[in-house]
Order: structure tokens, then C-alpha cells, then sequence
């Protein structure tokens, strides 16, 4: 039998992230940006979470000519209903983000300093 | 260093750490480190770009050593089943036989200096020794194995124009090693490249050997003029810092390697002459030689530990771990020349005419030897696939003709 372990705050950091893109494709640096975590905690959440089939990865064309193609990630539907299922875990990872945002300024809007394409 | 300037340095090193991230990943994560690679590409930020490129390099490294691990722990449990249920039987006996052979020379080349590092260091720190120095000798073999997988070790063995490049540059670099100030130690010059001592003769001497080995397959290639030049380079950089052991077994591995070619080839004729002038230059130099003073640790360590230890187990084991140094060319015919290399420099470590390598004290002999195993020229052309008849049944096989049955005419 697997075990499910409750989800760390990272984890959970990056999952809002997915669900409040809802059916749009995200690529991994904009998520480790708005979850507020390094590229070495975000993969191996991906990793799991794509193994796990709660999300879905697509290999992306770039549409600047020259650049290579992007990974990009979204919630499966099962990904989905997990994360309903969640309750106030979620809700209280969604206050903290919120508070964050509000001690250091952050913008709403998602911040991104990817090259403009 | 201006802004831009920086930045820049950023940016190179943050693609450096992404390649080292791509190299170091294991098969099955592979297209994850391509996702990586490819968001780099996207990162403006310099700065930003390096802390992502540095969190996937470490990740890599994670993933790397884990897989290591697991399939080390999967084969030990293998051999563990095998002992348990059938004893220490042949069976056992053959799935070692089996891992050894299909180990490459680097693995298994690594694994030795493993086994001999860790016996170093555990007679260093049984017997007294500085307490520093087994950790020392850990980190040059941490250091020089990360080269290792970091090196391009297909391209190396394969590309002849690589390798004759490598080769002059080697001997270049030797040659120039003796413009710079250099500190005269305990057994050999000494060169201080920031906080660290080494040896460059340790250290670029067995790779330069091995690069200028052409394939057997690829004599035709190329006339060999970068490695000839390399050899003669090394030659004159060992002639002037007084070498001549280093000198004589290059000489003798030069007269073996141009004897064992059975036809003469284009390009190599070059070989026994610069084997006669190394020989000749070993001469000249042993007379202005001088034996060097014995170090605890460093020199004739197997002498030390038979004289220390009452019990022989210590020293049997630190010996079967110094001739396992010589194990990938027995496994591996293309690597004959790497194991008979360092046969030559254990055998002349044993009287203390040179610093016993790798079970002593001594983080450029392990660098000298784990990155050597980069540069063994690939297998030939008959070794790379079993030939047909390898698989065909023998009753099935094509009886075989003399060459002057085959040419009768009918």
C-alpha cells in the first residue's frame, strides 16, 4: 500500500501556483518564482508530482526562432480533485502567500524576469 | 571588473554549471535536465541565472549519487542472494566475473582508486599519520572523480584530432611548468597553483602517454604531428627537471607500443625515435639524479606498513588494493598500456624512487591516475562488436580454410 504524505510547504507553495493557473501551461522558472523557492526544491516536487499523475508536462516550442523548446506543467484533473480534497491546508498556504506578498511589497501580479520572447 | 563584465562571467558560469547539471544527470532524468537547460535560456537576470543553473547542478549531483547507490546496493544484493541460496559457488564467482567484464575502464579504473585511496587512508590512520592527510587524499579523489564523469570521455577516445590537440597542449603545459618557480620538495618539483601543491609531472605525464596512443583503427587518419610534438615536449620538460625515472618507463612504453605494432604505419615512425631520445635524455639526467630522502607515508608505503604491522592482513590487503590499480587493462585489452603504465610506477614506487601513488599521501598521483582512465584510446574495431561467429553455434560454423585453400581454384 503507498502511503501519501502530507504535503510540505513547498509543495504546497507550488501547487497553488498550479491551480490558481487552472487549465493554462506554466513553465518551471515562472512557478520557482511566484512560489518563492530554488530551482533544487522545485524539480524533484515536479518530478514526483508528474510520477504521481497529478500533473502533466508538455515539451513547448519557443516561439523566439534559435531557442529550445520549454517544459511546461499543469494540474491533471486528478491533480485537480487531490488538491480540492486539500481544504484548509491549502487555504492556509494561500493566507501565508498572502501575507508574504504584503511584508515585501510583492505585486499581485506574477513578477517574471523571463527574456521577453 | 565592470558591470557588463561581470555579468557576463555570470552568465558563462551559470552555462557551465547547467552543462556540468546536463553531464551529470542520470539516463532516466535526462529530459528533466533538458527542461532545465532549456529555462535557462529564458532567465535574463544574471545573477538569477546562476543560483537556477547552481540548484539543478546540486540536484543533478543528488540524483547522481543516489542512482549510484541504488544500483551499487541492487548488484550487492544480487551477489548477497547468490551467496545465501547457493552458496560461494561457481555462480557466485561468474556474476562477479560478469560485472568485471562489463564494468568500462573507467568504472572499473575508479572503483580501484577507490579501494586503494580508502586502504591509504585507513593505514594513515591507524599507523599515526597526520590526521589531515586521508581526508586530503579523499578530496583529490572526490575531486578527480567528478572530473571524470565530467570529461567527455567518448569524444576522447574516439576523436584523434582531440586527442593529438590534447597531447601538444599537454606538453606545452609541462614545458611551461618549468619557466614557473617552482619548489623543490620531497621527491619531485612542486608547483603552488593557489592554495594548493601538485605535481605536474604526476598529473599530466600518464594522460599525455595515453593521448598520443593512436588507434589502431585511425592510423591513417591523421599524420600524428600534435602527438609527437606533445611526446617531445614532455620529453624536454622531464629532461629539465631532472626525471629520468619518468623518462626511462615513457622510453620503454614508447619501444613496446612501436614494437607491438605488427606493420609499420604512417606516422609512426616517429615512435622508437622519440622512444631512443627518451631513453637517452633517462641517461643523461639520472646522472645529475639524486635518490630521493624517504617520507613516512608518502614513500614506500608497503615497506612502512610490513615494518609497522604485526599482522600481515593490513599489508596483504593494501598490496591486492595497489594491484588492483592494474586491473582495468586486464579486463579491458585497449587499456593495456594505462595498466602497464602504472605497473611501471608502482613497481619503481616500491624501492622509493618515486612516492607510492595513491595509497600514499599524494592528491596528484590520484588525479594523475583517475584522469588517465579519460584518455585510453577507445577499443578497435574488433573489439567494439562480437563478431558474427562469436553467436553462431559452433557445428554451424564455416569450417576455417588456410588462406591457400580459399585462393584454389576449382
Amino acid at each position: 500500500m503507498t502511503r501519501t504524505r502530507a504535503p510540505s510547504q513547498q509543495a504546497l507553495a507550488v501547487l497553488l501556483v498550479l491551480a490558481d493557473a487552472g487549465e493554462e501551461w506554466r513553465h518551471g522558472y515562472d512557478i520557482a518564482t511566484q512560489a518563492d523557492i530554488k530551482s533544487g526544491t522545485l524539480y524533484p516536487l515536479l518530478m514526483r508530482l508528474e510520477a504521481q499523475g497529478q500533473l502533466e508536462a508538455v515539451w513547448q516550442e519557443s516561439p523566439t526562432p534559435g531557442r529550445p523548446p520549454r517544459h511546461a506543467y499543469r494540474l491533471t484533473e486528478a491533480g485537480r480533485a487531490w488538491l480540492a480534497g486539500m481544504g484548509d491546508a491549502l487555504d492556509q498556504a494561500r493566507a501565508r502567500r498572502r501575507a508574504a506578498e504584503l511584508q515585501t511589497g510583492w505585486a499581485v501580479a506574477p513578477r517574471s524576469s523571463t527574456k521577453p520572447s | 571588473m565592470s558591470k557588463p563584465a561581470q555579468t557576463a562571467l555570470r552568465l558563462v558560469l551559470a552555462r557551465w554549471l547547467m552543462r556540468a547539471c546536463l553531464a551529470l544527470m542520470p539516463k532516466a532524468q535526462a529530459p528533466w535536465a533538458q527542461a532545465m537547460a532549456a529555462e535557462l535560456d529564458e532567465i535574463c537576470a544574471a545573477g538569477a541565472a546562476c543560483s537556477f543553473a547552481f540548484g539543478c547542478l546540486a540536484l543533478a549531483l543528488k540524483l547522481r549519487l543516489l542512482s549510484t547507490w541504488q544500483s551499487a546496493a541492487a548488484s550487492a544484493k544480487r551477489m548477497a542472494g547468490a551467496f545465501a541460496y547457493r552458496g560461494l559457488s561457481g555462480r557466485l564467482l561468474k556474476q562477479m566475473h560478469t560485472h568485471m567484464h562489463e564494468a568500462s575502464v573507467a568504472r572499473l579504473g575508479a572503483a580501484s582508486a577507490c579501494l586503494a585511496v580508502l586502504m591509504g587512508g585507513v593505514f594513515m590512520a591507524t599507523e599515526g599519520a597526520p590526521k589531515a592527510w586521508p581526508w586530503m587524499n579523499g578530496v583529490s579523489l572526490a575531486f578527480a572523480l567528478a572530473s571524470l564523469a565530467l570529461l567527455p570521455k567518448q569524444g576522447l577516445q574516439t576523436d584523434q584530432r582531440l586527442r593529438e590537440r590534447l597531447c601538444f597542449l599537454l606538453g606545452g603545459l609541462l614545458l611551461a611548468s618549468c619557466v614557473l618557480e617552482g619548489r623543490e620538495g620531497l621527491n619531485g618539483r612542486w608547483l603552488q597553483l593557489g592554495p594548493v601543491s601538485v605535481q605536474l609531472v604526476w598529473l599530466l605525464v600518464p594522460s599525455l602517454l595515453l593521448l598520443s596512443n593512436v588507434p589502431a583503427g585511425q592510423a591513417q587518419a591523421s599524420r600524428h604531428l600534435g602527438s609527437g610534438l606533445g611526446l617531445l615536449l614532455a620529453i624536454a620538460s622531464l629532461w629539465a627537471q631532472t626525471e629520468p625515472i619518468w623518462l626511462l618507463l615513457m622510453g620503454l612504453l614508447l619501444l613496446l607500443r612501436s614494437a607491438r605494432r605488427s606493420e609499420p604505419q604512417a606516422g609512426h615512425q616517429a615512435e622508437p625515435l622519440l622512444a631512443c631520445l627518451a631513453l637517452l635524455a633517462a641517461g643523461w639526467s639520472s646522472q645529475h639524479w639524486q635518490m630521493p630522502s624517504s617520507q613516512a607515508f608518502v614513500d614506500q608505503v608497503l615497506l612502512q606498513a610490513w615494518s609497522h604491522s604485526p599482522q600481515p592482513l593490513l599489508t596483504g590487503l593494501m598490496l591486492a588494493a595497489l594491484l588492483l590499480l592494474v586491473l582495468p587493462g586486464w579486463r579491458h585489452r585497449h587499456a593495456r598500456e594505462h595498466s602497464l603504465l602504472w605497473a611501471g610506477l608502482l613497481l619503481m614506487s616500491l624501492p622509493g624512487f618515486l612516492p607510492t601513488p595513491l595509497l600514499g599521501m599524494g592528491g596528484s598521483a590520484i588525479l594523475g591516475y583517475v584522469l588517465s582512465l579519460a584518455a585510453v584510446s577507445g577499443p578497435e574495431p574488433d573489439q567494439q562488436a562480437p563478431s558474427k561467429a562469436a553467436h553462431t553455434p559452433r557445428h554451424r560454423r564455416e569450417p576455417h580454410k588456410a588462406p591457400w585453400r580459399r585462393l584454389k581454384p576449382r
